[in-house]
């Protein structure tokens, strides 16, 4: 049997198909049909509340140029929403890495330190990390640096005898 | 030339003796067209309906067939005229508006199965005087029964369960093809497909209707 439709023996068929040619919408159907889409897109285009979208589109053709064959290229459409979802992807991804603001570490940074003792008391005052560091304290004389040996330094309340 | 093919070439002729439901032949885009478009694309309503009433009956037609369902296909053979409306600015007329049109219908009618539930509900239109006449279908059920009216109707329902059984890429083609009429060139280009697999999906679809109907198809 080749796969060719019409050399094929389907002439039984194609007369039972016949039948479908005569199956009719009801009598006058069609005379009201054309006034019936034309009262619909009238009372679309005069409606004093289309909707935003409705407006948007009507009023600028680019849009409805670019956007309005989506209907009929359904691949295209699905491009699109991927495209559209990769975007937002993307927008949350980098939303969430954190943004270093300087002023906010430094005064982050002085407030943990100054907090529980008071102001006016003589902390020695040193980073935590880099990351609260006050940029003028990030570049302490070497001596201070080694001084902590690798642990983590923290801010000690002093009594001075005189 | 082959058998079922029903265009505008010289010589073609028709498949079925049936008298065809519409007038389901490619019309070349005359200068006519051109000037009811190019209007309608200002916003003239009324070379619009002119547009809607020569192509209401095909799509309607295509509609029908492919949901089995008078109240849907109306519902969306008007939505498709005004979708079309909405979207003339978008037709550069690289396709024939037809064409252009079929494909509208098509998509909307396609998406709508997809999301349709009930897959089963058929609101099917009558058959008109002429079915009852017509000798190649009488030859079909006269031996059934000699109740010719309500055997043909038994028969447009198993012949409407069969086409509603195939998947809609088939039954589009089976609808263009052998209730319609259009050429395989055109459903192609409707379907935005090549030729080959517009065949391929006839062959099928048509092998699939065989087995759905052998008690009439022998």
């Amino acid at each position: 049997m080749t796969m060719d439709p019409d050399r094929d023996n389907f002439e039984q068929l194609r007369r039972l198909m016949a039948l479908k040619r005569h199956e009719q919408p009801p009598p006058g159907y069609f005379h009201s049909f054309s006034g019936q889409v034309i009262t619909r897109i009238r009372a679309a285009n005069t409606a004093p509340n289309r909707s935003w979208w409705a407006r948007f589109v009507g009023e600028t053709p680019w849009f409805d140029r670019v956007f309005g064959g989506l209907d009929m290229k359904p691949a295209f459409a699905g491009a699109m929403s991927f495209a559209v979802c990769g975007l937002i992807a993307a927008g949350l991804f980098y939303a969430e890495a954190p943004a270093v603001d300087h002023r906010e570490s430094l005064s982050a940074g002085v407030q943990a330190v100054v907090g529980p003792f008071g102001i006016g008391q003589p902390v020695a005052l040193a980073p935590t990390n880099d990351f609260l560091a006050p940029p003028a304290l990030k570049h302490a004389p070497l001596y201070m640096e080694a001084s902590f040996a690798g642990r983590a330094p923290r801010a000690q309340n002093l009594k001075f005898t005189y | 030339m082959s058998v079922s093919t029903v265009m505008t070439e010289p010589g073609a002729r028709k498949a079925f003796a049936a008298p065809p439901l519409v007038e389901a032949v490619a019309v070349p885009a005359s200068g006519e067209e051109e000037e009811l478009v190019r209007r309608s694309r200002e916003g003239d309503l009324g070379a619009y309906d002119e547009l809607v009433r020569r192509y209401q009956e095909r799509i309607y037609a295509t509609v029908y067939h492919m949901t089995s369902n008078h109240e849907d296909a109306n519902d969306l053979a008007q939505e498709t005229f005004i979708k079309a409306f909405q979207a003339l600015r978008s037709f550069k007329g690289g396709s024939s508006f037809y064409t252009w049109l079929y494909r509208i219908a098509v998509n909307k009618t396609i998406n709508f199965l997809k999301q349709r539930k009930n897959k089963n509900q058929m609101s099917l239109n009558d058959l008109d005087f002429n079915a009852e006449h017509d000798p190649e279908l009488v030859s079909l059920v006269s031996e059934k029964t000699p109740r010719r009216e309500a055997a043909l109707t038994e028969l447009q329902e198993k012949l409407n369960e069969a086409m509603q059984k195939l998947s809609e890429p088939h039954r589009l083609v089976v609808t263009l093809h052998d209730v319609q009429g259009l050429s395989h060139e055109e459903i192609a280009r409707i379907m935005d497909c090549n030729i080959g697999t517009v065949r391929s999906r006839l062959f099928y679809a048509r092998q699939q209707l065989q087995a759905y109907l052998s008690d009439y198809v022998k």
